[in-house]
C-alpha cells in the first residue's frame, strides 16, 4: 500500500505497512538518516521529529499516524533551527553527536513555542532528550545563544 | 624599496615545493583541505600536540580517543585543563584525526583514562610550566629594567636636590 508522507515540505510515496514505526520509514525507506534510533521505546529522544509542529518520538508512532501531516526532521530548514545550528557550532556543543539531532529538534520545538525561554523552560522542554556524553550545560548555553542571535538579526 | 612579504611556514614549504618540484602534492592536499584544519596551523602558541593557546585566552585541547558517549572528550581534556589550570569556560575540545603521532588511539576496554590520564596531565603540566617560565623570564627582565630606570630617576632627583 502506498502511503504519502510529507517530510520537510517534500512528498514521499512509501510502500510500507501502516503500523511501521515512523522512524523506520524516515530512515530506511526515505533515507533521511539524520534522525537517530536510540532506545526504540520513546525514552531517549534521539528520534525526535516534529509532526505538525508537535515534538514527537518517531520510534513510537506509526506511519499511518503521520499521514496528511507535515513532518519536520533535522534535515529540514526553519528559522529557529538555523539559529540553533549556528549556536551549536559556535558553542562546540556535540561530543559524540548521536543525540544531537534529537536535541536540536527538541530545541526547535521549544523556540517555536517560547520565544525567550528561561533556564527552567529549557530544563522542562529538553528533559526528554538524554545525552550520554553529558553536553547538557553547553546545550542550555547554546539555546540562550540562539535566542540572542535571533534577537540580534530581527 | 623592495617589497618584503611575510611568509608562513606552510606557504614557504609550498613555494619551495614548487621551485624544487618535489613535495608539492603532499603540501597542497594538506592546505587545501577545508574539512579539517589541524590546530597546529592555527595562530597562537602550540606548546605540544594536545594544547593550543590563543592570544585572546581561548584554549583548544585535543581528544585523541573516540567519543561514543562515554565522555572521553570531557575526561581527557579536563585532565589537561586541570594541570594547565585553564578556565573551562574558554576551553574548546577538538577531535584528533587518526594519526600515529597521537599514540595508540584504540578506544576500547575502558582503558582510555586508565592509560592516558598520566600522559594527558603531563601535556597540561608541561604547557603550564612553559608559560610560567616565559612569564618569569619576562618579569625578571622587566624588573631589571624597572630597577635601572628607578635608579636613574633617583640619580636625577639627587642631582636636582644638590
Amino acid at each position: 500500500m502506498d502511503i504519502n508522507l510529507s517530510i520537510n515540505g517534500k512528498s514521499h510515496a512509501v510502500q510500507v505497512q501502516e503500523d511501521m514505526p515512523l522512524l523506520w520509514a524516515i530512515r530506511d525507506i526515505v533515507g533521511l538518516t539524520g534522525t537517530k534510533f536510540g532506545c526504540g521505546v520513546s525514552q531517549c529522544g534521539a528520534c525526535s521529529v516534529l509532526v505538525d509542529g508537535r515534538l514527537t518520538k518517531s520510534c513510537s508512532v506509526s506511519v499511518i499516524d503521520a499521514v496528511e501531516k507535515e513532518i519536520f526532521t533535522i534535515e529540514g530548514n526553519s528559522e529557529n533551527l538555523e539559529f540553533l545550528r549556528q549556536a551549536w557550532t559556535d558553542g562546540n556543543v556535540p561530543q559524540c553527536g548521536y543525540c544531537q539531532s534529537g536535541q536540536l529538534i527538541a530545541a526547535t520545538s521549544l523556540l517555536d513555542t517560547i520565544e525567550n525561554p528561561t533556564d527552567k523552560d529549557i530544563d522542562k522542554a529538553m528533559s526528554a532528550n538524554i545525552c550520554r556524553c553529558g553536553t547538557y550545560t553547553r546545550i542550555k548555553k547554546a539555546i540562550h545563544t540562539a535566542v540572542k542571535l535571533k534577537n540580534q538579526t530581527l | 624599496m623592495s617589497n618584503i612579504q611575510k611568509i608562513d611556514r606552510r606557504d614557504f614549504v609550498k613555494l619551495f615545493g614548487l621551485a624544487s618540484g618535489g613535495i608539492i602534492l603532499g603540501c597542497s592536499v594538506a592546505s587545501d583541505s577545508k574539512d579539517f584544519i589541524p590546530i597546529e596551523s592555527k595562530k597562537g602558541f602550540h606548546p605540544n600536540l594536545f594544547v593550543h593557546l590563543e592570544e585572546n585566552g581561548n584554549v583548544t585541547l585535543v581528544a585523541s580517543r573516540s567519543e561514543m558517549g562515554q565522555g572521553i572528550r570531557t575526561s581527557l581534556a579536563s585532565a589537561i585543563a586541570d594541570e594547565l589550570e585553564a578556565d573551562w569556560q574558554y576551553v574548546s575540545v577538538v577531535q584528533a584525526i587518526g594519526h600515529e603521532k597521537y599514540g595508540n588511539q584504540n578506544t576500547d576496554g575502558s582503558r582510555s583514562v586508565r592509560t592516558r590520564l598520566e600522559p594527558m596531565r603531563k601535556m597540561g603540566a608541561t604547557a603550564k610550566m612553559m608559560l610560567i617560565t616565559a612569564a618569569a623570564n619576562f618579569l625578571w627582565r622587566f624588573s631589571c629594567r624597572c630597577r635601572q630606570s628607578s635608579n636613574s630617576k633617583r640619580k636625577k632627583h639627587t642631582i636636582k636636590k644638590s
